[in-house]
């Protein structure tokens, strides 16, 4: 491969690998999420008075999985605007 | 059949209209750009040096403008009959103030609470610019860049500038380091990371050195998962609200009319559960920090 085609190809590369890194780093984040909710829903479904304190510790659970995938989307950003 | 169909005409309609839209009022792809952009001209000149105004230290400002002149409003004739926008603020408060006391305990509570609630209002009225995204992004001025003529907006959410998250993330979590020796003293609490206590333990031989030595990993590891609280912090509410935006933007750029409301409905919600994310994250690292000592107290 010659340096030019290496060079052209460079804007390919980035908008795979971008998009490459929302997709896969969204799968984890998206068992977790469907993990976490169940579980919550299947508390409430046994003990509906504790629907509350359950409700803040799923929302807290669901923001560090979702964090994940935020790094992924920052990568995807990183490639997309700043590289 | 019968119920789904009023359903189905919504739909259909919302489909015609969308398509319409298209045809009718095209919109241009929109312009993204990561970081805040500069305000051409706007400089704060402080004598030794001028710092760039940017559009979302505007926005920023305009935020607080918001919260002081609301609390003004509110606290300007307290009764004990509230009003309507007492009673409102009465509300908002005493939710956070019961999450909080429930979080912490009534001994902290004073110091923690303003803190928490300052920080979710703050960051909920950001959010809810970045909402208005679709609206504000077509306001500002005309700059030509590189050959091209560019349009820079006058405001934007500062939750969509790293720098507001990243000094958001950095209060948060030194005051937790700050509350965590308050509560325990200098060497209780930092004896969480760097465990000293262990060394000693297995030079007086009360404890396994391999045990100690585990306990010191773990220390460390305790160690590095602080630091990147900071990056997780910030980095969960810039990608989240920057990633409305976008896709806020994006919506409205492939059908004008009907389906961005969806969206908007959905990033309303998105910017609420964020701050109460961050108030709610910042307020149980607190109540972690604070509770160690006793904890390890009851269990030996």
């Amino acid at each position: 491969m010659t340096p030019e085609v290496a060079i052209a190809l460079l804007p390919f590369a980035k908008f795979l690998g971008a998009g490459i890194a929302i997709g896969a780093g969204a799968i984890g984040p998206g068992i977790g999420i469907g993990l976490i909710v169940m579980g919550a829903l299947q508390a409430i479904g046994r003990n509906p008075e504790a629907e509350n304190s359950v409700r803040l510790y799923m929302f807290i659970g669901i923001a560090f999985a979702e964090g994940v995938a935020i790094y992924a989307l920052m990568i995807t950003f990183l490639l997309l605007f700043v590289l | 059949m019968s119920k789904l169909y009023p359903l189905l005409r919504i739909i259909v309609i919302v489909v015609i209209i969308a398509l319409v839209s298209r045809l009718i009022l095209p919109v241009g792809t929109p312009t993204l750009s990561v970081r805040g952009e500069q305000i051409p001209g706007w400089f704060l000149n402080l004598g030794f040096t001028s710092i760039p105004i940017t559009n979302s230290l505007l926005a920023t400002w305009f935020t607080m403008l918001v919260l002081v002149i609301l609390a003004f409003l509110t606290t300007r004739n307290v009764s004990l009959v509230p009003g309507k926008l007492q009673n409102i603020m009465e509300l908002a408060v005493e939710a956070i103030y019961n999450l909080v006391l429930d979080g912490v305990g009534p001994k902290w509570v004073g110091r923690i609470f303003p803190l928490v609630a300052t920080m979710f209002m703050l960051i909920l009225l950001s959010n809810f610019i970045s909402v208005a995204v679709p609206v504000i992004s077509a306001v500002g001025f005309k700059e030509v860049h590189e050959g091209k003529e560019i349009l820079i907006p006058i405001f934007r959410s500062p939750s969509a500038d790293l720098n507001f998250t990243v000094a958001l993330a950095l209060i948060s979590v030194i005051l937790t380091q700050v509350y965590g020796v308050m509560a325990n003293g200098f060497f209780s609490y930092f004896n969480r990371f760097f465990q000293v206590g262990a060394i000693i333990q297995a030079i007086q031989g009360k404890k396994h050195p391999a045990m100690a030595g585990l306990d010191i990993f773990v220390g460390l590891i305790e160690f590095v998962s602080e630091v990147a609280k900071i990056i997780s912090f910030s980095f969960r509410l810039f990608g989240n609200i920057f990633a409305g935006e976008v896709l806020l933007l994006i919506v409205a750029s492939f059908v004008s009319l009907g389906l961005p409301l969806i969206f908007l409905g959905f990033e309303t919600f998105i910017a609420f559960i964020q701050a109460f994310v961050f108030a709610v994250l910042t307020m149980s690292f607190m109540s972690l920090a604070i509770a160690g000592h006793e904890e390890e107290a009851e269990g030996h």
